[in-house]
């Protein structure tokens, strides 16, 4: 039998994990993005043209990162955040999405050829989508804008990081032809004196000829999937410890990541090309794709252990701590 | 280490699956199913790794 005083409280793990912070964030400002992230939905369901992840995600990631904050020492001051939304504002902003809509719906067929592309105009209509972002200006005022971005600059920086770095697909094939040949040449620069024989085709997608296996380095081996993983487990991480994680290090961290997921994706080619020509081209062919993935994250926890502590803030020591020691 | 089995294995099954369909012509396990299993061991490794790594970093 358990006693009244012995449930556990519903919300105990979850605080938990998300320690401070997430009870106090203005009310109007998620509304406001939670309002930005359905309308962007809803702009991408009736004109399927403007279809882009990148927004929603940056737009989920302001949310989730003014709920961890909470109320900041220049929010809780601001008069501004205590106001409401007018419903002039609201009006004004679902016209505008209304707009954009039609205007997109009628434009499909002159933008269709560009979707996808990776071509400059193609670059160009990507970019063009993000103004499906432009409407959300309307609910606030410039002031409450300012005063928003001013007291929460790390989440809006870090929702910006999102917008335009989470969903590099389009970059990496645009560069494909450059960075191909780099990946291709450092790779085989570093299996060269472990594979005697080993030979170079150039070409767009470069192959290592070896004694016993072929290794052809297409697109989908630019490490565009270790990117992806490494983005999804440091937004969690982030999100996690928003509260404790020192800002300017943490957005170091996530870039240095990315290089070091570069760096980890030509090590996994290097060592399917080394031990492939050492007696395991058939495990190899066979495992090469999941294998890949569980050595991403293996590259990942390799990094965040050695970053972890150090992206986290140091706390000063308590006067009780103090005493004791 | 749970991760790294689950992919070690998991095509190995699929395939003595598919081989015992006896009728039919024989399959191998495709690259989608093989990524599949790959993201979710490379997920699952990612998030525990982290929450053992933060435990040890809270306590």
């Amino acid at each position: 039998m358990v006693s009244p005083n012995n449930i556990p409280d519903a919300n105990e793990s979850s605080r938990r994990i998300f320690p401070s912070g997430s009870q106090k964030a203005p009310r109007f400002l998620l509304f406001v993005l939670v309002l930005t992230l359905v309308a962007i939905a809803a702009d991408q369901f009736f004109a399927p043209i403007l279809h882009t992840t990148s927004p929603l995600w940056a737009t989920a990631a302001f949310i989730l990162l003014v709920w961890r904050r909470g109320e900041t020492s220049l929010s809780a001051e601001d008069a501004s955040f205590s106001l409401g939304l007018s419903k002039g504002r609201i009006v004004a902003f679902i016209a505008a999405h209304v707009l954009l809509v039609l205007g997109a719906r009628s434009l499909t067929g002159a933008f269709q050829p560009l979707a996808g592309a990776i071509t400059l105009g193609g670059t160009l209509f990507a970019a063009l989508k993000l103004c499906v972002l432009v409407p959300t200006l309307l609910l606030l005022s410039a002031s409450q804008w300012k005063n928003t971005v001013r007291s929460y600059a790390p989440e809006f920086t870090a929702a910006l990081v999102v917008l335009l770095t989470f969903f590099p697909r389009r970059a990496l094939e645009a560069l494909w032809p450059w960075y191909g040949q780099v990946l291709g040449q450092f790779v085989f620069q570093l299996s060269r004196f472990l594979v005697p024989g080993l030979g170079y085709i150039n070409s767009v997608s470069p192959t290592l000829d070896g004694p016993a296996l072929d290794v052809t380095i297409v697109p989908e081996c630019s490490g565009i999937n270790g990117l992806e993983l490494f983005d999804f487990l440091f937004g969690l991480v982030v999100i996690c410890d928003w509260n404790r994680l020192c800002k300017k290090r943490a957005l170091f961290a996530y870039f240095a990541g990315l290089f070091a997921m570069f760096l980890g994706n030509a090590l996994r080619i290097t060592s399917f090309v080394v031990l492939g020509n050492h007696g395991f081209a058939e495990s190899i062919i066979r495992f090469h794709i999941s294998a890949g993935w569980i050595f991403f994250s293996i590259v990942f926890l390799t990094y965040l252990v050695l970053t972890y502590g150090w992206m986290l803030e140091k706390r000063k020591p308590t006067p009780e701590a103090l005493a004791a020691s | 280490m749970l991760a790294c089995l689950l992919v070690v294995l998991a095509p190995h099954s699929a395939k003595a699956d598919n081989d015992d369909r006896g009728d039919r012509p024989k399959h191998h396990v495709r690259a989608n199913e093989l990524a599949g299993i790959g993201i979710g061991a490379a997920a699952l490794n990612g998030v525990v790794g982290y929450f053992a790594l933060r435990r040890r970093n809270t306590v």
